[in-house]
């Protein structure tokens, strides 16, 4: 298995190199992020365009470009940003702490959620709740986030007018007091902050997993040795737990693997709408800027975590099937 | 920075007589209470009494860019209004759009003593002095100067070196009290009152860097850039800044001027717009000037409590022709061309969706917020739609296929390629109607967007392209760069000898500033004659903020409405 692990993270490698070179190339071809400088009214002197085209190395070819930038990563070091006083390297971390905290928790309640409902689902098959939880799944899976992220700020204002209290904060991770409140204060803070995000962003998720999960249920409830098992005499809650689910969660371990790019997708809308300073932030902020150097940084971050989860997911499969083995 | 105490006490004293001798209903306090007045009154509305403490937590778009707001990847919008309370100015740009002196810092109106060579002398406020207790001296003025003037530290990269680059030596006497400026002889700088808007520590400076050495200059200018300042020159100072979220601001204790009344201003880094107003019914944010559309506008129209107004800003869209384009050489069918623009349509379908007083603008160097606003573009015709008129322009200039297939006299059939800004919906609108009115002339007009408008201009890449200039309150600098015949901003290659002279002479004469602005209207009118720039509208400038606060005013400058921050505050009978 580790062998398995080693040569994948090596194959990967090639790929992340061509991946990151392609999209730096596209982002540098993309604008010019010294636009807003060559159209200052009154104008920038030619020599201060001179010394920004130096600092960016907007001189050079863009392999010559992408070589200088590869080899300062190497080197720790991403390179200057397009605003001087940002450190692209600092905010990659910052950013990603950020970022991580809200796919994870979203991810956690989306498997949950998607866990739970997929199997009653299928356990109670055209029950009420069967279709109640299938017409919910089409209605989150046809919502665009940004909609629900919207409609979910339009109810917490409401709700906190109503009651008079700020239970839900529409924008920003914490409050400007954070640092002064008790630690429950910051607890609290803290949830009363990440509850819309995760809620937005987990619904996406849950409902295309939720309709895996029950068709994966459906498929393996249905399958001839569950049967056996139950005809020799095992009782309907341990065919159910230790013979059907874990089979039935390979399909959604996979999903889950796959879906990752997406679920990072969906935290740049969700954290612009709910203006959290993560991943999307900086992704959107480099690109509005063409910041190269910023955009190339994330995005090769983006392609370590899909690369680690589909790792993480070939793992998974091991310990869920004892049939596979990566030898 | 700051629109000074002393100036807005006789002001209001004197708004406050009128209004009581006028016998109307309220107090007169209440009168000039919210924007509504801001329109006649922009430098008194919303004045009123406040009570000591509170914070404001005011929206912002973007991030600081970086400390150094001259730098050379300085000139952001955002982060000069951040830094506003902290950087001490002669001038900033008022809510009349004209320069206005920070009386706190100088004694008195800084005064021209010699036209040539031109000189100015400013008179320091002996209290004037950093966060850290050193005087604020004539070594702050001439560190400016040597970082960037070009000549002294060429690697201090500067967004702007104008007048800086023609100023000959700064000198300090009266202990550096009193500063000198001389300009090199039979140099002329009418936008003298730019100067000096952003003053850096120079003491902080040397510490950083040799001051006596180009290379020292430049480490220290860079410094500033990249350094979170821990000093101030204003009456407010950093608490404390958390990179794309917030930056606070408390008031600095050795501030000589007005105390502030709040306690905080915490300067909230929102980048989605579409947060701006659920933020403020939350109460997480209590001011802004975001970037207006129709549903925020429409959204905040509906709030209670909440003071808002839409004007126009510094900023203004125009359609340029290239003069170097093979038809448009042709005076005729540029003339034709801009007749039958239809500028209210356009603006109908544009900014007038959320801002109903919009209207087309008439003038390339000044919004009608200027006292020297004219209307130079009605006689021309231009942005009239008037089709048939353009028509016979045409036919008579022997242009045939009017109508359909537009040709030239010499039977070349005419097509022109309209470029805008990727993404930006009003400019592709803007181009639609241009594309749908050439139509009925017979001119076959395709539209392509750039997402490098810098490139685009300066390679001459466009028949015809819309875009937007920032005016500012220092007029004949921004006139002689955009309109002048040997301007690198000439993008269109528009030449009129007898329109540069007058330009010329009228930035040669600016120091009798009226003078100069009528001369600079005379070449204006010049220009549009020529049918070269067709003036669309003001952008619009969105101003809101709770109605608890007062003394918060809009400001469509780019010094932004943080001019006067040590004013702000909750209103005294505010529950």
């Amino acid at each position: 298995m580790f062998a398995y692990v080693v040569r994948r993270l090596i194959a990967a490698i090639p790929v992340l190199i061509i991946a990151s070179f392609l999209a730096y190339a596209l982002v540098a071809l993309s604008g010019d992020p010294l636009e807003p400088l060559k159209l200052r009214n009154p104008p920038a002197p030619p020599r201060t365009i001179e010394l920004e085209t130096q600092r960016l190395g907007l001189d050079d070819n863009i392999f010559a470009r992408y070589g200088h930038w590869l080899w300062g990563v190497l080197h720790g070091n991403f390179g200057e940003s397009v605003q001087s006083s940002y450190d692209i390297g600092a905010n990659l971390a910052r950013s990603s702490v950020v970022t991580l905290r809200l796919v994870f928790v979203a991810m956690l309640l989306a498997l949950v959620l998607a866990v739970l409902t997929g199997v009653l689902s299928a356990v109670r098959q055209y029950s009420k709740f069967d279709y109640t939880t299938t017409f919910l799944g089409f209605v989150f899976l046809a919502m665009p986030s940004f909609w629900i992220a919207i409609v979910l700020k339009d109810f917490a204002v409401r709700y906190n007018k109503a009651t008079g209290t700020t239970v839900f904060y529409t924008i920003g991770e914490t409050s400007q007091n954070y640092e002064n409140l008790s630690a429950f204060g910051k607890f609290a803070d803290v949830a009363g902050h990440l509850v819309l995000p995760t809620i937005s962003l987990a619904l996406i998720s849950y409902a295309a997993w939720s309709r895996y999960q029950r068709a994966a249920m459906l498929e393996v409830l249905n399958s001839d040795y569950v049967r056996l098992a139950r005809a020799k005499g095992l009782t309907w809650r341990k065919v159910l737990v230790k013979h059907v689910l874990r089979t039935a969660l390979i399909p959604l371990v996979t999903v889950t693997a796959l879906d990752i790019a997406a679920i990072l997708g969906g935290a740049v809308i969700t954290e612009t709408v709910f203006n959290w300073n993560g991943l999307g932030r900086m992704l959107l902020t480099g690109v509005s800027r063409a910041d190269t150097n910023a955009v190339a940084g994330w995005l090769l971050l983006a392609g370590l975590v899909v690369i680690a989860f589909n790792v993480i997911a070939d793992v998974l499969y091991a310990v869920l099937d004892p049939r596979i083995r990566h030898d | 920075m700051t629109f000074r105490s002393k100036g807005i006490a006789v002001a209001v004293a004197s708004l406050l007589a009128i209004t009581a001798c006028a016998g109307s209903e309220g107090t007169p306090t209440e009168e000039l209470l919210g924007f509504d007045s801001c329109a006649k009154t922009p430098l008194t509305c919303n004045t009123g009494e406040t009570k000591a403490g509170g914070t404001m937590v005011y929206y912002e778009e973007q991030d600081i860019a970086t400390w150094n707001t001259v730098g050379a990847d300085g000139g952001h919008y955002a982060t000069s209004v951040m830094m506003g309370g902290l950087i001490p100015n002669v001038y900033y740009g008022a809510p009349d759009t004209k320069p206005g002196l920070n009386t706190d810092l100088v004694v008195e109106e800084p005064k021209v003593t010699n036209t040539n060579p031109q000189t100015i002398v400013y008179k320091i406020k002996p209290e004037a002095v950093w966060s850290d207790g050193t005087p604020i001296t004539a070594d702050d003025f001439d560190y400016a100067f040597r970082a960037r003037n070009t000549r002294d530290c060429p690697d201090c990269g500067t967004s702007s070196s104008s007048g800086y680059d023609i100023l000959a030596s700064v000198v300090g006497t009266d202990g550096g009290k009193t500063v000198t400026a001389t300009f090199q002889p039979g140099k002329v700088f009418p936008d003298w009152k730019s100067l000096f808007g952003e003053l850096y520590p120079a003491h902080i400076a040397k510490a950083a860097g040799d001051d006596k050495t180009p290379a020292g200059l430049a480490k220290s200018w860079t410094a500033f850039g990249k350094t979170q300042p821990t000093w101030s020159g204003g009456p407010f100072m950093i608490e404390s800044y958390a990179q794309g979220q917030q930056l606070v601001e408390v008031p600095n204790p050795k501030w000589w001027g007005k105390k502030p009344s709040l306690e905080k201003i915490i300067f909230k880094i929102v980048t989605d717009q579409s947060s701006f107003v659920p933020a403020l019914q939350n109460g997480e944010i209590n001011a802004g000037d975001p970037q207006p559309n129709l549903d925020m506008v429409t959204q905040v129209q509906n709030l209670q409590g909440v003071n808002y107004r839409v004007a126009g800003g510094l900023s203004w869209e125009h359609i340029d022709l290239n003069l170097q384009n093979k038809f448009l050489k042709d005076k005729a069918l540029r003339e034709a061309i801009f007749k039958a623009i239809d500028v209210q349509g356009i603006i109908s379908r544009t900014v007038g969706t959320f801002w109903k007083e919009a209207k087309p603008l008439m003038n390339h160097n000044f919004t009608p917020e200027s006292p020297y606003y004219k209307d130079v573009v009605s006689d021309t015709g231009a942005g009239k739609a008037d089709v048939e008129g353009a028509k016979q322009v045409l036919t008579a200039a022997g242009y045939t296929g009017v109508g359909t297939a537009l040709k030239t006299p010499k039977g070349e059939a005419v097509t022109l390629r309209f470029r805008h800004t990727e993404g930006n919906v009003n400019r592709a609108a803007t181009a639609e109607l241009v594309q749908a009115t050439l139509k009925q002339l017979g001119i076959n007009m395709t539209i392509q967007t750039t997402n490098t408008l810098g490139a685009t201009l300066d390679s001459g890449d466009f028949d015809m392209i819309v875009y937007a200039w920032v005016n500012t309150p220092f007029f004949f600098q921004g006139a002689e760069q955009l309109w002048g015949k040997d301007s690198d901003s000439n993008y269109g290659h528009w030449v009129n000898p007898e329109a540069d002279a007058v330009l010329k002479s009228g930035v040669q004469a600016g120091l009798d500033e009226a003078k100069g602005a009528d001369l600079l209207n005379q070449a204006n009118a010049l220009m549009a004659k020529d049918y070269y720039v067709l003036p669309l509208f003001q952008r619009a400038n969105f101003m809101v903020s709770k109605s608890d606060y007062v003394n918060i005013r809009p400001n469509s400058t780019s010094t932004g409405p943080t001019f006067n921050t040590e004013e702000w505050g909750l209103k005294a009978t505010a529950n």
